[in-house]
């Protein structure tokens, strides 16, 4: 998009000389191998983990040469660190890192504007390397001798020498013919669901998402679908409507097709559920989704089906959810905030006794879970008990732990849906502990029952979100832009969220230009996270490669009637 | 007279600048170093803490402003490009000039580059006692990339550039490189800053680090 927007002030002569490139032959686009290739399945998982790991095929790391001509065999150095998993490449720090899959290695290189606009725009050029790209570029097809002098010496198919930001490499014969394989069937399909025609996606929600939410979720996403598709059509009905740019990239959109999958009842049919949907009609990725219980079903099933689930509405994501799973989370959920928590308990270095009051459901028993295994971890380390607490017995359970506790000791409270109840019994019990510790969840609760009471000056409540003080500009836009096509915003949180996945999600397809990989999908997704898009829902979001959680921290905060939203804050923001 | 010693200053120093621009250009004709630009700035360095690997904190202000030649650079762990390459070229670099020069390398990704992150980054490279690889808090890291003039564009890392920052010892302008370089080049850059020095800071940055000091920034 940036690229696209950037043309438009292109002097005169430069878009005249890429018109006339438009007029040339262009790249074969077929998705597909290279034809009359038959890759050996064995090889090409060699070449897959050299790719991936830089183990060559003798089992030995590969050495890559840097541009200093030293040795080296750091992970940063694997093919897949800069051309990605994907092989459609990256750009960053000014070095354009150009694709490799078989359908772009094994074509000749033709003077394709649409193929080369990333290099134009995105590539730290001196006045050499701009004229070069600038210029008609080509090169024949590589084949396994070009493929193998240019890993080894760094000299292209054309017979030029490459940037030295890419290494050489010592491989073998051997190691060039399983790395051959292995680019020829790499992203050598488009990925399931999109045709010629739509590209489909999904929310998925449950039939415990409350109604407010599913509102907020649908309505969001229908209005912003239906802009896209708008605008798809609007520029498809004036044939040439911009002949020196956008009309160009015209046949690399498709029309957003969405989809509501509905999960109910009992959460182990879920993923019987899931492959139901996506069997019947696959979608290329998932957009947003609240189920309102763990993430851990449907992420597994994104998994499983290297399907990308953008920023589901969720507090509860799947374990070990910054692994480099398929899905990206918004922000670490209650187990980020139990890590935050043992965190700040631990910053004065006392011992003391804990006992966590956790609602008897997930998010009660996760966070409180988490909760134990960090404060155990810490230095001094902690015990903690932790008790469940059915519904309708907060009273009961905050008084038995109040008397188990001494005035230096510290009651940790995870409501999860209670929250309105057990701030209620709090209020009653007023325990005479030194710090009270409450889920964010808790924060409006406490913010309308405690504060004023002797109590409010021991309670902190952990708050990941940006603070009632501090607008973020573009939340205006979006309210705007929301309110314009009488989409009732509430709860804005939510809808701001929804908001920032599909416009992270525009951005990312628009850049992918075609070559529709989910892996490729997630890669942009992972660069453009921390541009202007957020509309301020949370202080930073920010990913990168391999990346899957936005926010990774948490403010603390005690109540203050002083202040915005009734919260100040107690310390900086903390990062586990 | 005293405009014939400025004269034959501003001679050598266009000599000087001259063999530079020159071994620049051989670089370049050899396809190596064909996008490195080279100026000198003066910056005040914040006081801020940095967190070492170990998890222990450390002055950036202590570490960048004693009286030893630094190198510095911005990097994150899982940049995909110029990172691993720029600091493969430091650790080549560092190897060549041995242990009296610091090296400091501090990430711009501090919520996800970890301490222990760090440590496995740094592990892939021959870091020793005197490189520091640092992470911090993101205001305090937002700081110093300000003071260096090296903020990227949105505050979006991923379209942080290649820099790498020399100076002999306080006192004097950095050297700011841009640019993928090789440790020979930045190798001589030292040596080249230690046997000559880059001008002195103005006096208004002494004026402005001696007012921070008492200030307590």
């Amino acid at each position: 998009m940036v690229a696209i927007l950037m043309i438009r002030f292109m002097p005169f002569a430069l878009s005249t000389f890429l018109f006339w490139l438009t007029v040339l032959p262009v790249a074969a686009m077929a998705a597909g191998d290279a034809p009359g290739v038959t890759t050996d399945p064995s090889l090409a998982a060699l070449g897959e983990r050299l790719y991936k790991t830089g183990i060559g095929t003798s089992g030995k790391p590969v050495a890559a040469i840097d541009l200093s001509g030293q040795q080296v065999f750091a992970p940063q150095f694997h093919c897949a660190a800069c051309h990605r998993n994907s092989g459609y490449g990256s750009r960053e720090g000014g070095v354009y890192i150009p694709p490799i899959v078989g359908k772009v290695l094994y074509e000749p290189m033709t003077p394709n504007r649409a193929r080369s606009f990333n290099s134009m725009y995105f590539q730290d050029k001196n006045a050499e390397m701009a004229a070069r790209i600038n210029s008609a570029r080509t090169r024949p097809a590589y084949d396994l001798v070009t493929l193998e002098r240019l890993l080894q010496t760094g000299v292209d198919a054309a017979g030029e020498q490459i940037p030295h930001a890419m290494p050489r490499f010592e491989v073998s014969r051997r190691d060039v013919e399983a790395l051959d394989a292995w680019l020829h069937v790499l992203s050598g399909q488009p990925d399931p669901g999109v045709n010629g025609k739509a590209i489909q996606f999904a929310v998925i929600i449950s039939d415990r998402t409350p109604e407010l939410t599913r509102r907020a979720l649908l309505d969001t996403t229908r209005v912003y679908f239906e802009r896209i598709n708008k605008n798809i059509a609007s520029d498809r009905s004036r044939p040439n409507f911009s002949p020196l740019f956008r009309s160009e990239f015209e046949s690399f959109w498709r029309e957003w097709a969405l989809q509501v999958w509905t999960l109910r009842g009992d959460e182990a049919t879920w993923p019987e559920q899931l492959a139901e949907y996506y069997n019947a009609s696959p979608v290329f990725a998932v957009i947003g989704g609240s189920v309102v219980a763990p993430w851990q079903p449907v992420g597994d099933f994104c998994d499983r089906n290297k399907l990308p689930c953008l920023f589901p509405l969720t507090d509860l994501p799947a374990e070990g959810a910054n692994a480099g799973g398929y899905t990206l989370y918004a922000y670490g959920g209650l187990p980020l905030e139990a890590a935050v928590m043992a965190e700040f308990l631990g910053r004065d270095g006392k011992r003391r006794r804990i006992i966590q009051l956790a609602a008897d459901a997930a998010n009660g028993a996760i966070p409180a879970a988490a909760f134990g295994r960090y404060v155990g971890m810490a230095e001094p380390a902690n015990a903690s008990d932790t008790v469940q607490v059915p519904s309708g017995d907060w009273d009961r359970a905050i008084v038995d732990a109040s008397r188990q506790l001494g005035q230096d000791d510290v009651l940790v409270v995870w409501p999860g849906s209670d929250a309105e109840a057990a701030v209620a019994a709090l209020a009653r019990a007023e325990p005479g502990t030194s710090r009270i510790l409450l889920a964010s969840g808790a924060e409006p609760f406490a913010v309308a029952k405690l504060t004023g009471l002797p109590i409010a000056d021991r309670v902190r409540i952990m708050h990941p979100t940006e603070l009632p003080s501090i607008i973020n500009p573009h939340s205006y836009r979006v309210r705007a832009w929301l309110n314009a096509r009488r989409v009732v915003v509430d709860p804005p949180e939510e809808q701001f969220q929804v908001y920032y996945a599909l416009s992270v999600l525009e951005k990312a397809v628009m850049e992918i230009q075609g070559d529709y990989s989910r892996e490729y999908l997630i890669e942009e997704i992972e660069m453009i996270a921390e541009s202007n898009l957020s509309p301020g829902v949370y202080p930073n979001l920010t990913l990168g490669p391999g990346q899957r959680i936005a926010s990774r921290g948490s403010y603390v905060v005690k109540l203050d009637p002083n202040e915005e939203g009734g919260v100040s804050l107690d310390g900086d923001w903390i990062v586990p | 007279m005293y405009l014939h010693q400025v004269r034959s200053k501003r001679a050598a120093t266009a000599l000087k600048l001259g063999i530079i621009v020159c071994s620049v250009l051989t670089a370049a004709s050899a396809g190596s170093q064909s996008n490195i630009t080279r100026t000198y700035a003066d910056y005040i360095a914040p006081d801020v803490d940095l967190i070492k690997t170990t998890k222990k904190t450390v002055s950036f202000t202590k570490l960048v402003e004693g009286s030893r030649p630094v190198v510095l650079e911005f990097f994150y762990t899982s940049c995909t490009t110029i990172c691993g390459t720029q600091t493969s070229t430091l650790a080549g670099a560092r190897k060549q000039l041995g242990n009296g020069i610091t090296f400091v390398s501090v990430s711009i990704d501090p919520e996800y580059d970890t301490p222990a992150r760090l440590s496995e980054y740094a592990s892939n490279f021959p870091a020793g006692d005197n490189w520091h690889v640092l992470t911090g808090k993101r205001s305090d890291i937002t700081r110093i990339l300000t003071a260096f003039d090296a903020r990227p564009f949105g505050d979006n890392k991923m379209l942080h550039r290649p820099y790498v920052f020399i100076r002999p010892a306080d006192g004097h302008q950095w050297i700011r490189i841009e640019g993928l370089a090789t440790s020979k080049h930045i190798a001589a850059e030292v040596r080249e800053a230690i046997a000559n020095p880059p001008p002195k800071s103005s006096a208004w940055v002494g004026f402005q680090k001696s007012l921070n000091r008492l200030m307590g920034n």
